[in-house]
């Protein structure tokens, strides 16, 4: 899997978040996609294929794991890494047990989120 | 003249006199003795004493007794029963006397006869009464007492013997029974005594202990009724007495366990308090947490991108300056997200895990992390051989990073920072020492508690999180402290979760 040009869906409600998220992975190399909701995120892998969805746990219309389930079904392929600042035992068994790739607790290193993508990226 | 006077006499006397002659026949019977035999007198006259009465003796040698005594000084007195001809069993008590003649002659015997029947029934009646008496005192454990206060008299039954356990065949006074009484307990039966006195009650009830020659210490109550004289004067008291101790006991065993129960509820009313106001902590925490993670997420991506466009810029004064306030926005950031994460992992229900773990190494990396001022001179005096501990390597750091920290900034003008781990039994004893300021006594019983602090940076669950960590591996966490030398933590943990 060729990781520069990959391109990823990040789905938070923070749109502080969204933007110096674009910034930081854009620079990087990586084509990249916002969704502030879930409805919004559901409607854009509709017509897009992503490599990565970067999801907040915390969404106005939906849990981040209901959406991570939905996801598994319209998106099999696509690698899902959860990134919460609501860091508890609850979010992270559910997030694993429901498949996600990784669980990232913010706020994380920008080094490590590289790295995080990049390691299961190439796992695919 | 003289004959007749005689004979009124004895016919007004209430006792049987009878006299026979040597060959036993009857020579005289008063009317008493016709009454009591049932018979006539002049038909009696002549006939044998056994035609009134066959005697029974009460013991085999009374007979022998009154032949004996008549014949040594003509006279004998005792008890029989007569079996009177046709009208039934009498007892008798009896004087029999030798009848002479002027000549000095045995010519016969006088009898009297007093019939005490009556007197023995009412006798035997009393002795059956006292014997019930004395076995329900004995069976109930109750003794009875009369205690004459005008005549400074004690008389006690059987039973009350028992109860002090004294001898009964020596008597007891008032005051003897005082001395046996507590020391403690005397003025509260003085003090009885002069109220009823005052007040004229008519029950006397006290409770006192004793010390029992053979089972110590006893508890009494003592019940009774209280006699007045005409002036009012306290002069008797009758009651009885009983061993309450075994009630004593359960009295205070109760007491004692109602005081248990309430200091348990207090201390569960207290750990509920803490609870609740901890459960509201724990969500607060994890909003704040969440809240302000977002935004520390958005500054660390936001400083290293500046980081990464300031490198690409030239050399100057201003890009040496940016790139130190960067550093700092950083630093400054972490210790905000240490913050955050202490919140949270003190809110949050631990999960154990239990790996293999290398103690030196997990202390000198918790060092390492918190990057030790210059002017802390620190020492790690842990064997390198030193078993492995089975523990969560993440958390233990936690806790040695906490201790740390604590100690570092106790030391603001720098001292010796020693950390050392020595093994006791099953056990592991890690020292965390430092020389700094020291915790005042009266902080100490509050140090572990969380939102305890005495710091302007810091929230107070540090030691309290640390604390949460040690407990759940069944070890222990203790200091010692002096104010402007030092402080030692103390952890104690099991090599292996127990």
């Amino acid at each position: 899997m060729q990781v520069n040009g990959s391109r990823i869906l990040i789905v938070d409600d923070d749109k502080i978040i969204l933007s110096i998220l674009t910034k930081f992975l854009q620079k990087a190399g990586y084509q990249t996609d916002v969704a502030e909701t879930s409805r919004e995120a559901l409607e854009k892998v509709k017509n897009q294929y992503y490599d990565v969805a970067i999801m907040d746990i915390k969404l106005p219309d939906m849990e981040g794991t209901d959406l991570l389930l939905i996801m598994n079904r319209t998106s099999p392929r696509t690698t899902k890494i959860m990134m919460t600042g609501f860091a508890s035992k609850e979010n992270r068994d559910r997030s694993i047990n429901r498949g996600a790739d990784a669980y990232l607790i913010k706020p994380i290193a920008p080094q490590q989120l590289l790295s995080t993508i990049k390691e299961k990226l190439s796992a695919k | 003249m003289n004959y007749r006077l005689q004979d009124d006499t004895l016919d007004h006397i209430m006792d049987a006199v009878i006299a026979i002659d040597n060959g036993s026949n009857i020579t005289y019977l008063n009317h008493a003795a016709a009454k009591q035999y049932n018979v006539d007198v002049n038909n009696i006259l002549g006939s044998k004493l056994t035609d009134l009465y066959e005697i029974t003796w009460l013991r085999p040698e009374d007979e022998q007794n009154l032949r004996g005594s008549l014949e040594k000084i003509g006279y004998w007195h005792g008890e029989s029963i007569h079996r009177r001809r046709g009208s039934g069993e009498i007892h008798v008590e009896s004087t029999v006397t030798v009848l002479k003649s002027t000549s000095g002659q045995k010519i016969g015997l006088l009898t009297i006869h007093r019939d005490i029947t009556r007197c023995k029934l009412v006798e035997e009646e009393l002795r059956k009464s006292e014997t019930r008496l004395s076995m329900i005192q004995r069976a109930a454990g109750i003794g009875a007492w009369d205690w004459n206060i005008a005549e400074d008299t004690v008389v006690w039954s059987p039973e009350t013997y028992v109860i002090y356990g004294l001898d009964p065949n020596i008597p007891v006074s008032h005051e003897q029974v005082m001395s046996l009484v507590h020391p403690e307990d005397r003025s509260r039966i003085t003090d009885l005594q002069n109220e009823l006195q005052m007040r004229h009650a008519k029950i006397w009830k006290v409770e006192y202990r004793i010390d029992h020659p053979s089972l110590g210490m006893r508890w009494l109550l003592s019940w009774g009724k209280v006699v007045y004289n005409s002036e009012g004067d306290l002069i008797r008291i009758i009651g009885v007495s009983f061993d309450i101790t075994e009630r004593k006991n359960v009295e205070d065993s109760l007491k004692n366990r109602i005081e248990d129960l309430q200091t348990l509820v207090d201390e569960r009313t207290e750990q509920l308090r803490d609870a609740e106001r901890l459960a509201v902590i724990g969500e607060t925490a994890g909003m704040v947490g969440h809240d302000m993670r977002n935004p520390l997420q958005s500054i660390v991506i936001a400083v290293y991108l500046a980081e990464e466009d300031l490198s690409s810029l030239p050399d100057c004064k201003a890009k040496t300056n940016l790139k130190q306030f960067l550093e700092t926005i950083d630093e400054q950031v972490k210790y905000i997200n240490k913050i955050v994460s202490d919140l949270q992992d003190y809110a949050e229900p631990l999960v154990l895990r239990s790996e293999e773990t290398d103690l030196k190494q997990t202390i000198n990396d918790s060092i390492r992390a918190i990057a030790l001022p210059e002017y802390i001179q620190s020492s790690v005096l842990i064997e390198d051989n030193f078993p492995k501990m089975t523990i969560d390597p993440f958390l233990i750091k936690r806790v040695f990073i906490n201790l740390i920290t604590n100690a570092v900034q106790a030391m603001p003008k720098g001292g010796k920072l020693t950390i050392s781990a020595s093994r006791k039994n099953g056990d592991v004893l890690v020292n965390v020492e430092d020389t700094g300021v020291g915790i005042p006594d009266e902080h100490k019983p509050h140090i572990f508690k969380p939102l305890f602090t005495t710091k302007s940076k810091g929230q107070g669950f540090g030691l309290a999180a640390s604390r949460r960590i040690v407990e759940s591996y069944n070890g222990s966490i203790t200091v010692e402290s002096e104010v402007g030398k030092g402080t030692k933590f103390t952890i104690n943990l099991p090599l292996v979760k127990r």
